[in-house]
């Protein structure tokens, strides 16, 4: 009678098993690479929708360079505008941060208007993104023989 | 219809005063919104359909309690064909709330 036999199949269980606790390492990389994208979108945007004075605004859109993990296990980098943009007469700090949200929402009394270049930004390079963290992974699976 | 008069006609059903980028009215209650687009759906080198990314303010004074009527305009937008919105609260002012709600629509070319 004929019989039927596979073998690598403890191989390729113990291959899913790595691909589904996809190392911090791996996760890392992907979200730089996806976050600088993100980052040199933005701060084309920036110097679009704002024109150029300083250029501080635009030079401090950064990705977080450490992976972080929410609760639920989501890992993530930030891209966020650091650091500080100017000091008031009074002394106060004026954060490129509270800089960047001012003008990506608009502020009426102040007759700022809205520009949205962070919404823009990531629209325009959510593809290219995704396939910069597509590579990434691909990279990784192929070391795996997968 | 473009885009922004679709938007407009849809807001007004509110019966607040509704601008594009700018009001310079003097309602206390008042909705503007504006918008950036971003190609999309190439065929070659060239697009499809082009996403219009919008921006729609509430501003109002920072005593007016407007759960409902933000409630209101995420359902309307919905109703009426965009994306149910993300809001944030933009508010910079201690006397005035701005609410962001951003939704999007895509226009073939």
């Amino acid at each position: 009678m004929a019989k039927m036999t596979f073998s690598g199949i403890d191989e390729l269980a113990l291959s899913m098993k790595e691909i589904a606790e996809l190392p911090d390492s791996v996760a890392n990389e992907m979200l730089q690479v996806s976050g600088k994208i993100i980052r040199d979108a933005q701060t084309r945007k920036v110097k679009a929708l704002l024109g150029v004075r300083t250029g501080a605004l635009a030079k401090a859109v950064t990705v977080t360079p450490r992976l972080k993990t929410k609760r639920d296990g989501t890992r993530y980098v930030t891209v966020y505008p650091k650091g500080t943009h100017h000091i008031n007469p009074d002394g106060s700090k004026v954060t490129n941060n509270e800089v960047f949200f001012i003008n990506e929402f608009g502020a009426p009394k102040r007759h700022i208007s809205a520009k949205g270049m962070a919404r823009a930004a990531n629209a325009e390079s959510a593809d290219k993104a995704t396939a910069a963290q597509a590579d990434v992974y691909d990279k990784w699976l192929q070391s795996k023989n997968l | 219809m473009s885009v922004a008069s679709d938007l407009r006609t849809t807001l007004l059903t509110l019966g607040y005063p509704v601008a594009q980028g700018t009001y310079t009215g003097t309602a206390t209650v008042y909705i503007t919104f504006n918008y950036t687009t971003n190609p999309e759906v190439f065929a070659g080198d060239v697009p499809d359909a082009e996403v219009y990314l919008l921006q729609i303010h509430l501003i109002a004074p920072a005593t007016t309690n407007t759960t409902t009527l933000q409630k209101t305009i995420k359902d309307l937008l919905m109703n009426a064909g965009y994306p149910y919105p993300t809001s944030v609260d933009a508010s910079d002012d201690p006397t005035e709330q701005h609410i962001v709600f951003e939704t999007e629509t895509d226009v073939g070319i």
